[in-house]
């Protein structure tokens, strides 16, 4: 017992995965929300 | 500690950045109180919007941490508590706006109910020293091994950089969405607009 995790590999994927969605999930969000509100403030003044 | 150390590196700048977010929420609620400035209250919302993501983000990545570490998915520790706490009240208030349509009355609700809610954010950062707690302590340069702590440096000014930018453009989108709809004239204070 030296008190070490054996492997671990696929928790450390799985952090970095769901991680890399999350972050790239966010700013696909903010940029389609700003590309909406350009589009519909737009339309509101033409 | 094996390979699942390498979580680290993800898990400790999303934490950091999470709770600076929130702690930049509480600062707004305090500009707009004070200034009743309602692009305080934009900033506000894309700030506690983004530090939302963050600490859910983190309760999930703490999660798949403890399963290797701790033996459990989730324990009811005083540190993974006052995050989830953290996580439902922020949420909630973000609910909340959506129910408010009136600019003034949200902002100052969210303004009132974010100040409440930022008691958490040092209650989270201590839980590990007030408490006895499954969670180590913090994790800053004194705490951690010297190797870790350029890595866990360039790793959270990345995640500064990238959520700073995130929420420019999403104050900005806040601003621009308010703008279009019907605004009230503004006021010298928001507070002695409370009043009225």
């Amino acid at each position: 017992m030296t008190g070490e995790i054996v492997g671990g590999w696929e928790y450390v994927i799985a952090a970095y995965v769901i991680s890399a969605i999350v972050y790239a999930g966010y700013a696909y969000s903010v940029i389609r929300r700003d590309n909406a509100s350009r589009s519909a403030t737009k339309e509101t003044k033409s | 500690m094996g390979d699942v150390y390498r979580i680290f590196y993800i898990h400790v700048p999303t934490a950091w950045n999470g709770l600076l977010l929130l702690t930049a929420a509480f600062l707004c609620a305090l500009m707009y109180l004070l200034k009743g400035d309602l692009a305080w209250d934009d900033r506000l919302e894309a700030a506690m919007e983004g530090g939302v993501v963050l600490s859910a983000l983190l309760t999930i990545q703490g999660s798949i941490w403890a399963r290797p570490t701790w033996g459990v998915w989730w324990n009811w520790d005083p540190r993974l508590t006052t995050t989830a706490i953290l996580v439902f009240a922020f949420a909630g208030i973000l609910a909340l706006r959506t129910t408010l349509k009136e600019p003034r009355r949200r902002a100052m609700v969210t303004a009132v109910a974010t100040i409440v809610a930022a008691a958490d954010v040092p209650l989270v950062y201590f839980s590990v020293r007030f408490w006895n707690s499954l969670h180590q302590i913090q994790s800053s340069p004194e705490t951690v091994s010297g190797a870790f702590v350029w890595p866990l440096r360039i790793n959270a000014i990345a995640v500064l950089i990238l959520m700073a930018g995130l929420i420019q453009l999403r104050a900005e989108t806040i601003a621009r969405l308010r703008e279009a709809g019907s605004e009230p004239p503004p006021l010298e204070g928001a507070l002695q607009g409370a009043g009225r």
